[in-house]
């Protein structure tokens, strides 16, 4: 048992590796070819909302029935991006980034207050049948399965609700429920199902008419280690298999990672990077870290000469460093210290993230 | 959207209905308004003697009646649509690529059939257990009971969808529905048989849409309805029929785009 | 007020929870607030449903004086009490015990019980619906208008034995909630349960002497519906008894004795259910 759960995990790890791999090193290659087939054109998109004001206390209460103040909030301030046919894009920024509202003018949900979109050549917000027959919006929080019925009903009303070929719909789902293993819940109540489960299902749901845009909010919200990793294997596989044109937002550092080569970072409703992770992690972090393990005692002021300590127990340090003098000072070391060994490292993409973040307020 | 879409929501529809039977059940048995109706009616009629003009019977009839056509042909779609909004919920049905009033109406109809599946054989037996209560109806006319109890449903639906369509622009819209089903409840033969309300408020009667899912279907099945009378009461229903499709259809539009606006 | 919880002894614990009942409820008329068109739309919905009681109950007297034994104002009188009752179901009992089924399915149940304060007090009096809290006052409104036109006195002992047989019929009322939500632990019911306390209380919308034979039997001795508004609304008009007043009371409080128990059971075989 123990065993084969390491072995799960080791393959886990390998495809994080291979995927981390692939996007490392794609660096600049596949930028050009976006601008080639867009399937998603975002030029300018504004949204704003009107919010009511009000402070705490039963006094500000009874004031807000006369008299109200209101807010504007810039939800969306002026974003512009293209998305190419089979591209994986992942949408990271802090809450209330307007990463959701942005998601919502592309599937057609909300009117853009200004700005031109296109989604497989069609205008959202007039939800053409057939635009909605192509896309799919996937909620992390919200389900579209019938509560009380097993899942399996869902899928046949979206059947016909999708207008799916019969035979088109016995392939697809028969691919859709291997992959995302969930033979087993789907003649059971939907009430019935633990949330991974029932994403799971929610997710075959959104999938078996096979839009070829898939918006994905919050897709692993609250789910266990095993179902997020489900349900990015799912993903992958749907987008590489169909070449299906993803947006993905997450608060999972993970699930990028794993699934998106190209980054959208939003905050504020402003556009703050768009490229890979990579390109991402050496521009915004202009540090590496250095890990030394070392055979002897050495003290601390001779490990600050190096850099920034940011780790430090008896027989080993992590020191951050700017990202070009690090082999200078990696050799320095090497030279200068009792090293066992030395290696290098991008900081958590994590930090390099809440770096962006925080850079802004400060 | 096509027929066979549309038939295969309702069927969905339809099981999602069975799984809440219990609860469809005491409800049914807890909406006693219809009684207490027939109750003090038959109070009346005991006090007054001739003075009214209906039997008791007549009543009996009625009010038995009542307590199925109204559940059959009401509809709790402005309720249910507010709730959507409140959720997030509606987003999903917009996502679809079928009219979302196609997809309330199946819901409303898959719980009406349900409802159906155990009130009008209730109703019949009803008639065999009690000897008071009898309806001596022509196959013809039991066909037109039937036409009105559809005719007035889909009516009903239309009504409340155009009501849930304002809720686009307003929080107030199930306060507003309220008052339109109350104001129709003196109106739809709810209170009291249309033939008994003073004359001006009977006029209203046959002239606005609220009788025609109520008091149209029970005053044919009871026989105090003539054919004339029942077919004018089918003109008055599918005239608001074709006042409320475009009222309908209007605010949908603008409101769609509206909603496309605000909603956060 | 609607009955409190019987095993609450001691000064101390009566101010600690009064308090509670202070807070909890000054952060619903908060929250409220927010809204504030529907304070508005609200009002006028329930004087809509008053004048529409009103006039509906006039059309029975087109064909007759009285109705069994009961005038135009006397019925009126009634009516204003049925809305003060059912006003108070709508403000207290429905925003809490209502929501049983929905606390038991949230798992909300789960929080209510693990705070230090009496489980029963905690899902009958958590929040209050401030919007309903009108109709008490306009019922008590047409009852005025009603006795003044019927045009007889009210002596002060027939005020006493109202407020007496007030105060009972609401206990009824809310013991009579608190049974049936008990319900929703069982697993039994689901939101219907709320619909049922209505159904119940709807039919006190016109005294028992409207119904006959079995219904009227069924509803003065089985449901509460004589004693939450039949019987009060005769003490009004001169038309009750000692006995009956002292009946009553000790029916109320059985109710209420009854409810907590029923409550206890339904709570120890949730724990054990859900455990």
């Amino acid at each position: 048992m123990s065993f084969l759960g390491r072995s799960l995990a080791g393959q886990f790890v390998t495809r994080m590796d291979v995927a981390l791999e692939a996007r490392y090193s794609s660096a600049e290659g596949d930028r050009g070819c976006q601008d080639l087939h867009p399937v998603i054109t975002v030029d300018g998109l504004v949204k704003h909302f009107r919010v009511h004001r009000r402070e705490a206390g039963m006094r500000a209460g009874l004031r807000g029935l006369v008299h109200r103040e209101y807010a504007l909030v810039r939800a969306v301030d002026g974003i512009s991006f293209r998305v190419a046919a089979g591209e994986v894009v992942g949408f990271l920024g802090p809450n209330g980034a307007g990463k959701t509202t942005t998601l919502k003018c592309l599937a057609g949900l909300l009117y853009p207050d200004a700005g031109a979109l296109d989604v497989a050549g069609f205008r959202p917000f007039e939800r053409d049948q057939d635009f909605l027959g192509t896309i799919t919006f996937v909620m992390g929080q919200r389900n579209q399965l019938y509560w009380d019925l097993p899942a399996m009903e869902t899928f046949h009303a979206n059947r016909e609700i999708y207008r799916i070929p019969r035979s088109d719909f016995e392939a697809t789902l028969d691919v859709v429920v291997n992959l995302l293993e969930i033979g087993p819940y789907l003649d059971r109540p939907v009430r019935n199902l633990s949330l991974g489960e029932r994403m799971r299902c929610e997710l075959a749901a959104g999938l078996l008419h096979r839009p070829r845009v898939l918006f994905l909010d919050e897709p692993t919200l609250g789910l266990d280690v095993t179902a997020q990793a489900a349900v990015r294997r799912f993903i992958s596989h749907y987008s590489h298999d169909y070449s299906a044109t993803v947006l993905l937002t997450s608060h999972y550092m993970a699930d990028i990672t794993a699934l998106a080569q190209r980054v959208l970072v939003i905050d504020h409703g402003v556009l703050r990077h768009d490229g890979d992770l990579a390109a991402l992690v050496a521009q915004r972090a202009p540090i590496r870290q250095i890990t030394v393990t070392l055979t002897g005692d050495v003290d601390d002021r001779a490990l600050a000469r190096f850099g920034n300590v940011v780790n430090r127990s008896k027989l080993s340090a992590v020191i951050e460093v700017p990202r070009d003098s690090i082999s200078a000072v990696a050799s320095q070391m090497l030279t200068a210290l009792p090293v066992s060994d030395v290696s290098i490292a991008d900081p958590p993409i994590e930090e390099v993230i809440d770096r962006l973040f925080t850079e802004r307020d400060g | 959207m096509t027929a066979r879409s549309f038939l295969a929501l309702i069927k969905t529809e339809t099981a999602v209905a069975v799984e809440y039977r219990t609860r469809i059940l005491i409800w049914v048995l807890s909406s006693v308004f219809p009684l207490l109706m027939l109750a003090v009616w038959l109070s009346v009629e005991q006090t007054s003697g001739d003075r009214l003009p209906w039997s008791r019977g007549e009543l009996i009839g009625y009010y038995f009646a009542a307590a199925v056509v109204s559940q059959l042909t009401s509809s709790f779609l402005t309720w249910a649509w507010d709730e959507d909004m409140r959720s997030g919920a509606l987003s999903f049905r917009l996502l679809r690529p079928m009219h979302p009033f196609f997809q309330y109406l199946a819901r409303e109809v898959g719980f009406r059939l349900v409802m159906a599946g155990f009130l009008v054989p209730s109703l019949v037996a009803a008639t065999f257990a009690w000897d008071d209560l009898t309806y001596s109806l022509t196959p013809a006319r039991g066909l037109l009971v039937i036409v009105t109890v559809l005719c007035g449903f889909l009516l009903n639906v239309l009504i409340s969808m155009t009501f849930a369509t304002a809720a686009f622009w307003s929080t107030q819209m199930a306060n507003l529905y309220s008052l339109w089903w109350g104001a129709g409840a003196f109106l739809s033969g709810w209170i009291a048989p249309t033939e008994l309300l003073p004359a001006p408020v009977r006029v209203a009667s046959y002239l606005l849409p609220f009788r025609s899912s109520m008091g149209l279907p029970l005053d044919i099945l009871v026989g105090r309805s003539t054919a004339a009378q029942s077919t004018a009461g089918l003109l008055v229903t599918a005239f608001w029929f074709l006042v409320f499709t475009w009222a309908f259809t209007r605010l949908w539009r603008a409101g769609l785009r509206h909603y496309q606006a605000v909603s956060g | 007020m609607a009955g409190r919880s019987p095993s609450l002894p001691g000064g101390q614990r009566l101010r600690r929870y009064l308090r509670l009942l202070r807070i909890f409820w000054s952060a619903t008329v908060q929250a409220e607030l927010e809204y504030r068109l529907n304070f508005l739309s609200n009002a006028l919905l329930s004087l809509f449903w008053l004048v529409w009681a009103a006039l509906g109950v006039g059309v029975y007297f087109r064909f007759g004086e009285t109705v069994n034994g009961w005038s135009y104002p006397e019925l009126l009188v009634v009516m204003g009490w049925f809305f003060a009752v059912n006003g108070l179901r709508q403000a207290v009992i429905q925003p809490n015990l209502g929501r049983m089924t929905e606390y038991v399915r949230m798992g909300t149940l789960d929080f209510v019980l693990t705070k230090p304060v009496n489980s029963q007090f905690m899902v009958s009096f958590r929040h209050l619906g401030i919007y309903n809290l009108l109709d008490p006052l306009l019922g008590i409104g047409l009852m005025v208008a009603a006795l003044i036109w019927r045009g007889e006195m009210v002596s002060v002992i027939d005020l006493v034995g109202w407020v007496v047989l007030g105060a009972g019929a609401l206990s009824v009322v809310y013991a009579l909630a608190v049974a049936i939500q008990s319900l929703a632990l069982w697993a039994i019911g689901g939101e219907a349960l709320d619909d049922l306390l209505q159904g119940v209380v709807e039919a006190g919308r016109f005294p028992v002497q409207m119904y006959r034979g079995f219904v009227r039997a069924l509803l003065t001795f089985a449901l509460p519906v004589a004693v939450m508004t039949t019987f009060p609304v005769e003490a009004l008009l001169g038309r009750t008894t000692l006995k009956l007043v002292v009946v009553v009371t000790l029916v109320a409080a059985a109710a209420l004795v009854g409810a907590s128990l029923v409550w206890r059971l339904s709570l120890r075989h949730y724990r054990g259910a859900s455990a």
